[in-house]
């Protein structure tokens, strides 16, 4: 009997891979639809909070209540069943949006002409309000364009409409009709509901702080970490390669930069904080004496060196050594050898190497939170107001996002649809990054 | 660490580079599902002992699998340090490739794995983010409930500039250091005697 050679660890450690490859793509699977059902409108009930009748959209239910958020923001808060009884069911109501955000629904609306009700279905008054919304438009254009009666029509049209309220029947409530952004229909049919997600989604991506902020703040940390240590560790792997003789010096240069790459990335958030913020920028004033988007990007700048010095360090090293001892024996010296051949000739390398240090300052959390990441800054990094761009202050992140909003989620089957996404980009990304670092490194070669 | 040794003995390098850095936030946000998962499915959770992954346990079972591919991609490196004409006299002696390793190329490597595993250490003990998370930022006065680095990154933001409170929540950063240092000079020396 001929005995088969078996294989039994490399073949159960590589059907482990695979499990562990398909629990990942579930895993993003299930993260692309917590992230939309998470915004995907829920069931509405009109309930008294504080005296005051308010919309309200059921996200998930447990025996003892319910967790419940105002249509259209993102938080939620429990609701005890004895208050959710005491709720009137709203799911065949029509939504309407402000122009400040907040969100109303009701059963039936009617318009209050100087203090007359006209009821309307939620068909007439949206065809009502598209029209006016048309005339409107129509008489700014002609104004504009220097036609007076046309200013004095615009006017009247104008000051008519503010005169309007909008009445909710049912709830109590009355509001400005000028006020008015948008008017849903009742949120019954999977079309509707379509309008009032995308409306959500609108609303999410417009905000000055939440997600966005946090995919600003991340690409900005992430590129001035990159751009910082870039310079120096090529810099340092150039003179290692190229320039440093052997010795004491630059032995123990190598190994500082190897033991550096082993440090835990919080020693260096603690570092940053402690020394950077409290201890530079301290001794500076002004606005750099608190924790805030430069320091942060400082601190991933200093994380990420050791890794570019030392990726940069193997590229130079990869390059035949016949070609500099050409160079030099056609009479070019050391510098003009580094600036026409080795460099040249190393440039994917390191390229490869700033790219795997811009992965390790995305990946990284622990040293942000540490010097300066908050979970809403309620400011724009990037705006229109000179100097357009604001480092000084606390700034959002992707890291940061999930970290508190994992922390705050509510205990249930509702997701965390924002952390997912925010968890499939920063994966994606890394990915990308590794992904394009790793071509650069190895390209393959022509068939 | 047996992720290495499988990818060195089918050739595959590129699964633990593939796997680094890819697996790591995804693996958190795992963790965390299956925790709420866990909880779901218990009646009444908030009566009941904390799930398994809440705990001690569960935070060190989160850990070493997102450290699985860095392991396996050190262990993977030290593997190909063992000179190739030992593996090539194995083979062309007739022995398989799973024979090879495990005759010739693990003995050969078992320092340089044991080395692996002292590293080891000094990840686990520098390991933040994933701990926070799976034990959450409002647990925050027992903080022996988490590591050296939850408690700096939760403790060292809310003191003051130069306080008392501050120093004692540098020490575990130095500790931290001390630690990364001392497991890494057996390597450096090791490379050196190479």
């Amino acid at each position: 009997m001929i005995r088969r050679p078996i294989e039994p660890l490399a073949w159960s450690v590589a059907g482990l891979f695979v499990l562990l490859l398909a629990a990942s793509t579930l895993v993003l699977a299930s993260f692309l639809a917590s992230a939309l059902a998470d915004d995907w409108p829920g069931p509405l009930r009109m309930a008294q909070l504080d005296g005051h009748a308010t919309c309200l959209e059921i996200r998930s239910r447990a025996p003892e209540g319910a967790w419940v958020r105002i249509s259209g923001r993102p938080d939620a808060w429990f609701l005890p069943t004895a208050t959710l009884d005491a709720s009137h069911p709203a799911g065949a109501w029509a939504t309407l949006q402000l122009r400040d955000g907040r969100w109303f629904c009701a059963p039936q609306l009617s318009v209050l002409d100087q203090g007359r009700p006209v009821t309307l279905g939620f068909s007439e008054l949206r065809d009502w309000m598209n029209s006016m919304a048309a005339d409107r438009d129509r008489l700014r254009r002609q104004a504009r364009d220097g036609q007076e009666s046309s200013a004095q029509e615009y006017r009247r049209l104008a000051a008519a409409e503010s005169s309007l309220r909008l009445r909710l029947d049912g709830t109590g409530q009355d509001v400005s009709f000028s006020d008015v952004a948008t008017l849903h229909p009742p949120a019954a049919s999977f079309t509707a509901r379509l309008g009032i997600f995308l409306a959500n989604l609108h609303g999410h991506l417009r905000s000055p702080s939440g997600f966005p902020a946090a995919l600003v703040g991340t690409a900005l940390t992430t590129l001035l970490a990159a751009l910082l240590a870039s310079p120096l560790g090529i810099a340092a792997a150039i003179w290692l390669s190229e320039f440093s003789r052997p010795g004491l010096f630059a032995r123990l240069f190598r190994r500082s930069v190897q033991l550096l790459s082993g440090i835990p990335p919080v020693v260096f958030g603690a570092f940053g904080l402690v020394f950077l913020v409290r201890g530079i920028g301290s001794s500076l004033g002004g606005g750099l004496a608190a924790p805030s988007l430069l320091w942060a990007s400082l601190t991933l700048g200093l994380l990420a060196l050791p890794t570019v010095t030392r990726q940069a360090h193997l590229s130079l090293q990869r390059v035949p050594s016949h070609l500099r001892e050409a160079s030099l024996s056609c009479g070019a010296s050391r510098l003009q050898t580094l600036l026409r051949v080795v460099l040249p000739a190393s440039a994917r390398g390191l390229l490869s190497a700033v790219l795997m240090g811009a992965v390790q300052a995305l990946a990284e959390t622990a040293p942000i939170l540490l010097t300066g990441a908050v979970q809403l800054s309620g400011r724009a990094i990037l705006d229109g107001t000179f100097p357009f761009f604001h480092p000084l202050g606390g700034f959002e992140h992707l890291g940061s996002h999930i970290f508190y909003g994992l922390e705050q989620l509510p205990p249930g089957p509702s997701g965390a649809g924002m952390e997912s996404l925010a968890c499939l980009i920063l994966a994606g990304s890394a990915m990308g990054l590794r992904a394009l670092a790793a071509e650069l490194r190895h390209p393959r070669s022509p068939q | 660490m047996a992720l290495g040794i499988a990818a060195h003995t089918r050739r595959l390098p590129w699964i633990p580079e593939s796997l680094q850095g890819v697996l790591r936030p995804i693996f958190v946000i795992f963790c965390f599902l299956l925790l709420f998962s866990l909880m779901s499915l218990l009646p009444s959770w908030h009566a009941l002992p904390p799930p398994p992954l809440h705990s001690p346990w569960g935070a060190g079972i989160a850990i070493s699998g997102f450290l699985a591919p860095k392991i396996a991609a050190r262990s993977l490196a030290q593997l190909a340090q063992v000179p190739s004409h030992l593996r090539e006299a194995s083979l062309s002696c007739g022995a398989t490739r799973w024979e090879t390793v495990r005759h010739v190329v693990l003995p050969q490597a078992i320092p340089g794995l044991t080395l692996v595993l002292w590293e080891l250490f000094a990840w686990v003990l520098g390991e933040t983010m994933v701990v926070l998370v799976l034990f959450g930022a409002s647990a925050r006065p027992p903080w022996n409930s988490g590591t050296l680095g939850t408690a700096m990154t939760l403790g060292l933001p809310d003191v003051q500039a130069g306080s008392a409170a501050e120093g004692t929540l540098v020490w575990p950063a130095l500790l931290l250091l001390l630690f990364a240092v001392l497991a890494q000079l057996p390597g450096l020396l090791r490379e050196r005697k190479l």
